[in-house]
């Protein structure tokens, strides 16, 4: 259907709408059974299947390297000729703001504090126990989790920029399906896809809009309860809508660019205020453990001693940027025009990592580092406790601490609003990308609607209930999706290597000499003919 | 099975574009294709220093000169110019945006011509085979222009289907008889140890009648297929030799077999069959 409000692919734009409305009816009216359904398939899944996410997302790693160092690294985004849209300082910001955003936020300070207190191996509040803390931190926030990204972006990239197909998942499936993927196969794909991305963001959304409140209360003192919360999110969705409607271009990169400066303004704040040297040092030895355990940690199982550590942390990180990879690979795609494969995988791979481990050392670290000094003048980890009380406020919590704390605290929430419009944003273009099939410039009252359906949904999961339940099965999809991920890794490989046959093809040499001659000969019997008279 | 409609046949001012044209006249007459275009690619970049002197004498641009001696030739081969045949001059030396210009036209084929003083197919043909996802015939200098016998090389990979189609496709015009060939390859040079050669060869006989049958349900085929036991050669050469012997006057064959590389562009039977044969026209059917 297209006029000139709509551009939509009917056959996804319908189903995945009926189905959105058919679900979050489900969920709401059914209650809890439902939330215990989809808890009993989480747990099947991080349980009986956490070795294959553990095993395969390692695999993403080395195929992820062997793409950026082999001779396909040369390959560009789009075509030999194509220039990158953004500056890379740019692309950069939007990485950050896409891919992690708002879990930052959320687990920055509480996720090292938390394995500082409950270490899966070591006594808890220990230096060992700290140590270990920030090396799973790192673990769950680094190069795994952005080659997860780097499979899903760069297929859909290779796919819509140097073979012309749509911006959207099912393009990734040619080499396998062919022109099926036109079809119904395509079609449910696709509307697969923006299912797992609309509740990745809603509940995402739920999540931040907690935080928001509880700082908000934390700081204000003002009621934190669902009508707030509901109120944030329409006034918040209402930011990202502007966003949406002025495009990628225009609001999602000035805001994206904005959430990095604020969130640099908060981490220089703690980093002056707080324990300056503590932060370089311990941020250099934190790097150097991580790269030395990597493998170690990485392909730790709990083999010999099951405590379900792993379950609840690592294949739930995995399980969760799996399922956050449509929509964040789709909108990386979307931005890196123009790269070249090794500038792709080496960006996406180590500059947002890097700049996550600093900020998870600056703002955990430093937690650790209080709650350690606490000990000395006779404290029993109550700063530590307090933290780990409740994930939503362990940021303002750790903020207390600071001189200028009402400056923090409000620089904590803006971040936490700015990202969550960011998110909220891209997300909204994405699924707007995929139910249209594939465009990437659609109808304003389009991506309005899908921006407000967001808000919506987000909303409706906060007041009817659901919220925790569809953010269980979120994690659900993470087991196919999987799947599909590594065959995407498979399509993408197949297509690469004709893409460089190709170019090699292009880019040798055509015999010109004898030609030159046949040429030569044709001009020379036309500037002949001229002559006679 | 799309019908054979639309035409693209490359010309490079070589003394083979007079053969290749001659050659395609007889198909046009059969045919009666709605649109040929003849192709020329200038292969040499705008700013060949040479090349500038020489175009400054002429009193019309290059392209031009060009376009005229093609419709000389075209006269030459079918007397006045048909309507249905169009000259595309590709100026600038791009090959890539050449190919991309091939594959946005509708062709349903694309005619290349292969000299008979050079060894191997020739670098810009081998290129545009391999780049292009138009059907390819590739055509030997000195190539009997009759259509009595057709050599399908089956695989019973992806392409195997189209390859029969397109075979009936063409033989139910010509009249050509269709031999479906398939080059059964044990492989056992790598396993000296099989004790029962013939038994083996048997099963793999079976097993490509089985699968064949299934496709000549499907296709309407009714020839028998003719199976060829692998004679320790690359399958090419068995192919070729098969069609030799037969006299063919056409080998159609897929873009790839199902144990090529995803790196080849062309499969290694379709690449060494066009690179070896110098007397029977090849057909390379294409995925697209």
């Amino acid at each position: 259907m297209k006029n000139k409000y709509v551009d939509i692919h009917n056959p996804v734009f319908f189903p995945a709408v009926i189905l959105l409305v058919v679900f979050m009816a489900v969920t709401i009216i059914v209650g809890d059974p439902m939330l215990v359904f989809f808890d009993s398939v989480k747990t099947f899944v991080t349980e009986k299947t956490g070795w294959l996410f553990i095993l395969v997302v390692n695999v993403f790693i080395v195929f992820c390297l062997y793409l950026g160092f082999s001779k396909y690294g040369s390959i560009r985004l789009g075509g030999k000729d194509a220039k990158p849209d953004f500056s890379t300082s740019a692309w950069f910001a939007m990485l950050f703001s896409a891919g992690m955003g708002i879990g930052l936020l959320f687990y920055g300070v509480a996720e090292p504090v938390s394995h500082y207190s409950k270490p899966p191996v070591a006594d808890p509040f220990t230096v060992e126990s700290a140590q270990q803390a920030m090396n799973f931190t790192f673990l769950h926030w680094g190069i795994h989790a952005w080659a997860i990204y780097a499979v899903v972006a760069l297929s859909l990239a290779f796919f819509a920029f140097n073979r012309n197909m749509p911006l959207t998942i099912r393009s990734v499936f040619y080499p396998l399906l062919g022109d099926k993927i036109h079809g119904w196969m395509g079609d449910v794909i696709d509307i697969f896809s923006v299912m797992a991305t609309i509740f990745g963001l809603a509940t995402s959304l739920g999540v931040g809009v907690r935080q928001v409140s509880g700082g908000l209360s934390h700081v204000f003192g003002t009621p934190n309860d669902v009508w707030v919360q509901v109120a944030l999110i329409a006034g918040i969705t209402a930011v990202a809508t502007l966003s949406v409607v002025s495009g990628v271009d225009k609001g999602v990169k000035i805001l994206s660019e904005w959430n990095v400066r604020i969130a640099a303004l908060l981490l220089v704040f703690v980093l002056i205020f707080g324990p300056t040297l503590f932060v370089f040092k311990s941020f250099i030895q934190n790097m150097g453990t991580y790269v030395n355990e990597l493998v170690e940690v990485s392909t730790w199982t709990e083999a010999f001693v099951n405590k379900g550590w792993q379950g609840d942390w690592t294949v739930f990180y995995w399980a969760w940027w799996i399922s956050w990879s449509p929509f964040v690979g789709m909108f990386i795609a979307r931005i890196s025009k123009g790269r070249t494969i090794r500038e792709f995988i080496f960006g996406v791979l180590l500059a947002p990592s890097i700049l996550t481990f600093f900020w998870m050392t600056t703002l955990g670290g430093s937690a650790i580092f209080l709650d350690m000094q606490d000990t000395l003048t006779g404290g029993n980890h109550e700063f530590a406790k307090a933290i780990i009380a409740d994930e939503s406020t362990a940021l303002f919590v750790f903020l207390e601490r600071f001189p200028l704390k009402m400056v923090g605290s409000v620089l904590g929430i803006l971040l936490v609003a700015s990202f969550f419009v960011t998110s909220a944003d891209s997300g909204s273009l994405v699924i707007d990308s995929i139910t249209s099939g594939g465009k990437l410039n659609t109808p304003t009252p389009q991506r309005v609607f899908w921006a407000t359906t967001e808000g919506a949904v987000a909303a409706v999961l906060l007041i009817g209930g659901g919220l925790t339940a569809l953010q269980t099965a979120t994690i659900s999809t993470g087991l196919p999706f999987l799947l599909i991920l590594t065959v995407m890794c498979y399509s993408l490989l197949k297509g690469v290597k004709k893409e460089y046959a190709m170019e090699k093809q292009l880019t040798e040499e055509v015999d010109q000499k004898s030609y030159a001659n046949r040429l030569t000969k044709v001009i020379m019997k036309q500037i002949d003919k001229d002559k006679k008279p | 099975m799309k019908p054979l409609k639309n035409i693209g046949i490359f010309l490079d001012l070589s003394e083979t574009d007079e053969f290749l044209l001659s050659y395609f006249k007889k198909l046009d007459d059969v045919f009666e294709f709605d649109s040929l275009t003849l192709v020329h690619f200038v292969a040499l970049e705008s700013d060949s220093a040479d090349l500038t002197s020489l175009t400054q004498q002429l009193p019309k641009p290059l392209e031009e000169v060009i376009e005229d001696e093609v419709l000389e030739l075209v006269e030459k081969v079918f007397g006045k110019k048909k309507s249905s045949i169009h000259i595309k001059i590709e100026m600038g030396g791009k090959l890539d945006s050449l190919i991309k210009w091939l594959d946005s036209q509708p062709f349903n084929m694309l005619v290349l011509g292969k000299k008979a003083k050079e060894e191997g197919t020739g670098v810009f043909s081998s290129k545009v085979i391999r780049l292009t996802n138009s059907d390819c015939l590739f055509v030997p200098e000195g190539a009997k222009t009759e259509f009595e016998s057709i050599v399908l090389a089956l695989d019973f990979s992806d392409y195997t289907e189209k390859v029969i189609l397109r075979g009936m496709n063409l033989s139910k015009k010509l009249s050509s008889k269709l031999m479906p060939l398939h080059i059964l390859k044990a492989g056992y040079q790598y396993f000296p140890y099989f004790k029962n050669q013939e038994k083996y060869q048997n099963s793999l006989r079976v097993k490509a009648e089985n699968t064949f049958k299934k496709i000549q349900k499907k296709t309407g085929l009714s020839e028998a297929l003719i199976c060829v036991e692998d004679s320790g050669n690359h399958i090419s050469r068995s192919i070729h030799e098969y069609a030799a012997k037969q006299q063919a006057n056409l080998i159609i064959i897929g873009n790839k077999g199902n144990a090529d590389a995803d790196d080849l562009l062309i499969g290694s039977v379709a690449e060494r069959l066009t690179y070896a044969e110098r007397k029977v026209p090849i057909l390379i059917v294409k995925p697209n």
